[in-house]
């Protein structure tokens, strides 16, 4: 990627939540390739080790720490090993997220819980924690994957606690950009429209009416695709933006 | 990675009010990334000089005609047989009292702020919709989506509000046709439309306390924002809003 200076993540420490998948893992890439050490702190070791040494292997710098976002005690050793075997935390990316096709009347309520657990708690666990130690720091940028699905709501399929924990993403967002923002501290969300990755189905056809022919871009993006996106954020290119909400979503909302 | 990268090499982009402030430091910023500048502005004082810097054309340009904008977009298809950007930066504003405003006041900074965008929008357009591809940004501003104070400038944030719906409007018209539309929407900058206010202390302060960075940006701290928008680094991207104002519209 051509990279202008002030683009550049050289010697910057970066954690992507749910690194080893999906939007996770090319937001990881995208960053190891702007020169950041990037941290995948994600579940099944296996895979974050794999994506770390696909990293490496294009001349990047990366690991892999274990991570269950809804665990607060794992969040604190997460931000210690990261600390130690990285350096201070520059850039996080609270990514992990979980989602759930039903209609409303039918969510049993560990379903609606979970969502809210990862989307939710889990990314305000991990806010606080690093945030805090930001703060400490002097400085640093967090970045909240949001969606689509914080302002309008989806179809045909129903995901109503999807939706709800977005917005909530969402507002956080801004609450905490409004805090820090005097502790140098960047709290923006990106909101991805249809993205292909494991959490959406997107080549189904009985999703290509609404997902694909709703969007005026006419078709879905792929994780790759948004990975600049998250190196603008992170980097001193956004260094006036905070608690805005970053639509890239080939045009889903405009319409 | 390259081709979602940020590099504008060997892209023609055209940067209205290229040659001063905001508009120079975008000018700038897209020259870095390798772009081959055209610098269209009314003043032809800055502009050659500008045009000169970047190794790039001037073209006395008046947004606000178009006839001007139709020769100016003629001239750079003679020159470069292509246009790749198109970044609406000119506009002007008026801090009057609204009940006060006169008639040609308020003409004046629609004409410029928004009529004048979509002139460009149009005759760019024209040309992009024909090669099938090309990316516009438009500079809009926090104005469009709340009311400044304490200072009036109801015809400024009426034209702005007007800019962020025309680029989703283009947006959804040209999506399916390889044309991008984007807009950027700063807070308070450090430029010459600022300069009155940051002198009133009963101004300035407002500005500062209401927003929780607590200070104006710098020229040079808006334009990657174009930038990304204008590469490929956003092309997935259209209809979009990019609010950079050091956090007011959260407050």
């Amino acid at each position: 990627m051509a990279v202008l200076d002030v683009f550049d993540l050289t010697d910057k420490t970066a954690v992507v939540t749910g690194g080893n998948t999906g939007l996770g893992e090319a937001f990881a890439k995208a960053l190891a390739e702007a020169g950041a050490g990037v941290a995948l702190a994600a579940r099944t070791r296996e895979r974050s080790e794999a994506v770390a040494e696909e990293i490496q292997a294009s001349g990047g710098s990366a690991i892999a720490v274990d991570l269950d976002v809804t665990d607060p005690a794992q969040v604190d050793g997460m931000l210690e090993e990261v600390t130690e075997r990285l350096g201070p935390v520059d850039v996080l990316v609270n990514n992990a997220g979980t989602c759930y096709h039903r209609p409303a009347a039918e969510v049993p309520l560990e379903e609606w819980r979970e969502v809210f657990d990862v989307n939710v708690h889990g990314l305000w666990h991990c806010a606080q924690a690093v945030g805090r130690r930001m703060i400490q720091n002097g400085g640093g940028t967090i970045i909240n994957i949001g969606s689509i699905s914080a302002m309008i709501v989806n179809r045909p399929q129903w995901q109503p606690a999807y939706n709800a924990s977005k917005a909530a993403v969402h507002q956080l967002t801004k609450s905490l950009a409004a805090e820090w923002a005097p502790h140098n501290v960047r709290v923006n969300a990106l909101a991805p429209g249809y993205v292909k990755t494991a959490m959406a189905p997107v080549d189904e056809p009985q999703f290509r009416r609404h997902w694909i022919e709703d969007a005026p871009m006419q078709r879905y993006a792929t994780p790759e695709e948004l990975g600049p996106s998250i190196v603008y954020l992170a980097s001193d290119a956004s260094s006036f933006m905070t608690g805005s909400i970053l639509v890239v979503d080939g045009g889903y909302t405009l319409f | 990675m390259e081709e979602h990268g940020f590099s504008l090499r060997d892209r023609v982009a055209i940067v209205t009010g290229g040659g001063q402030s905001l508009g120079l430091a975008i000018s700038r910023a897209l020259r870095r990334a390798g772009a081959q500048m055209v610098i269209a502005e009314i003043d032809d004082q800055t502009g050659p000089d500008v045009a000169e810097e970047l190794e790039g054309t001037f073209v006395h340009t008046d947004v606000t005609d178009p006839a001007s904008v139709r020769d100016m977009v003629e001239m750079v298809l003679d020159e470069h047989g292509r246009i790749d950007v198109l970044v609406n930066n000119a506009g002007i504003v008026h801090n009057i009292p609204s009940e006060e405003v006169p008639d040609e006041e308020w003409l004046a900074v629609i004409s410029v702020n928004l009529t004048g965008v979509f002139w460009c929008c149009r005759e760019v357009g024209k040309a992009m919709l024909e090669r099938g591809s090309g990316s516009i940004v438009n500079i809009a501003s926090m104005s469009g989506m709340i009311s400044n104070h304490p200072q009036p400038q109801a015809a400024y944030n009426a034209s702005k509000a007007g800019v962020i719906t025309l680029t989703k409007s283009l947006a959804g018209e040209w999506a399916s046709r390889g044309i991008r539309v984007n807009s950027v929407s700063p807070g308070y900058i450090r430029t010459p439309l600022t300069e009155l206010g940051m002198s009133k202390s009963e101004w300035s302060e407002v500005w500062l306390s209401s927003t929780p960075l607590g200070r104006l940006a710098e020229p040079h701290e808006i334009a990657p924002a174009v930038l990304y928008l204008a590469s490929d680094a956003a092309s997935f991207a259209t209809g979009t809003n990019l609010v950079i104002d050091g956090g007011y519209t959260a407050w």
